[in-house]
């Protein structure tokens, strides 16, 4: 007789490990499926927005947003990256955020609908990202208990986000805590 | 699946009386369990997850095309 309880015991972790990707993919295929009238929005205004006068930089930018619309990296490098660039934002280190635009609106719809169509791609990281973004705001509110200095600082990583051009945090906030 | 107080050691002496009592019958099901729960994995990935996204990137990657060729302005 064949012992199947043993067996499916010993394929135990399998089956976990089945039944989490299983679910991981429902749950990308239902995003994507979510997703989709964003991404052919980016494609069609994307597109046709590069066609305008858009300055090289702000060019190479929405060529990123466009071919990355369906990769998975965009969020994982975000999730690495975002800690070190919101230390160099508190550092008001970040000086190479002014970039040339040519329309800031339709960049900004851009980036918008790149944002959803990177998370979608992968919500894992960017569930991560969102997370790191309220812990940083928390931290922000308890350490400094200054409210204006974290909408700065909010504007700062969506303005990194849209390429939109940004201030540093004034010295004044930055002390006032 | 072990949910009855069985562990680890009770699990590997049943797998191993079994497959001292046949060999034959052991290759086939313990290994084939999991290739066949495998299978259906990618089998199920396959067809709910990779290929609808497939399809959607082959629409988008269209609709960039056609915008890239229209002379319309935005």
């Amino acid at each position: 007789m064949i012992p199947w309880k043993a067996i499916l015991s010993f394929a135990e972790l399998l089956l976990i490990f089945i039944a989490l990707a299983c679910g991981y993919g429902l749950l990308l295929r239902r995003l994507s499926d979510f997703a989709t009238e964003c991404r052919l929005e980016l494609a069609e205004v994307g597109e046709k927005y590069l066609r305008t006068k858009v300055p090289r930089v702000e060019r190479d930018q929405i060529e990123f947003y466009l071919d990355c619309a369906f990769s998975p990296w965009p969020a994982l490098a975000t999730a690495f990256l975002l800690p070190l660039f919101l230390l160099k934002g508190a550092l008001g280190l970040n000086s190479d955020l002014n970039m040339p635009i040519a329309d800031h609106g339709t960049h900004n719809h851009i980036a918008g609908l790149f944002t959803i169509s990177a998370f979608a791609a992968n919500p894992l990281f960017g569930i991560l990202v969102l997370g790191e973004l309220l812990v940083a705001g928390f931290v922000l509110i308890i350490v400094v208990g200054n409210l204006a200095l974290l909408k700065r600082t909010l504007r700062l990583v969506v303005g990194k986000e849209s390429g939109q051009r940004v201030r540093r945090v004034p010295a004044q906030l930055t002390s006032s805590g | 699946m072990g949910g009855d107080g069985a562990g680890w050691p009770d699990v590997a002496e049943q797998l191993i009386v079994f497959a001292k009592a046949d060999t034959v019958i052991f290759l086939l099901t313990v290994p084939l369990t999991g290739i066949v729960m495998l299978a259906g994995a990618f089998l199920f990935l396959r067809i709910v997850v990779i290929s609808p996204i497939s399809s959607q990137f082959r629409r988008y990657q269209e609709r960039r095309q056609r915008n890239k060729d229209t002379e319309l302005p935005l």
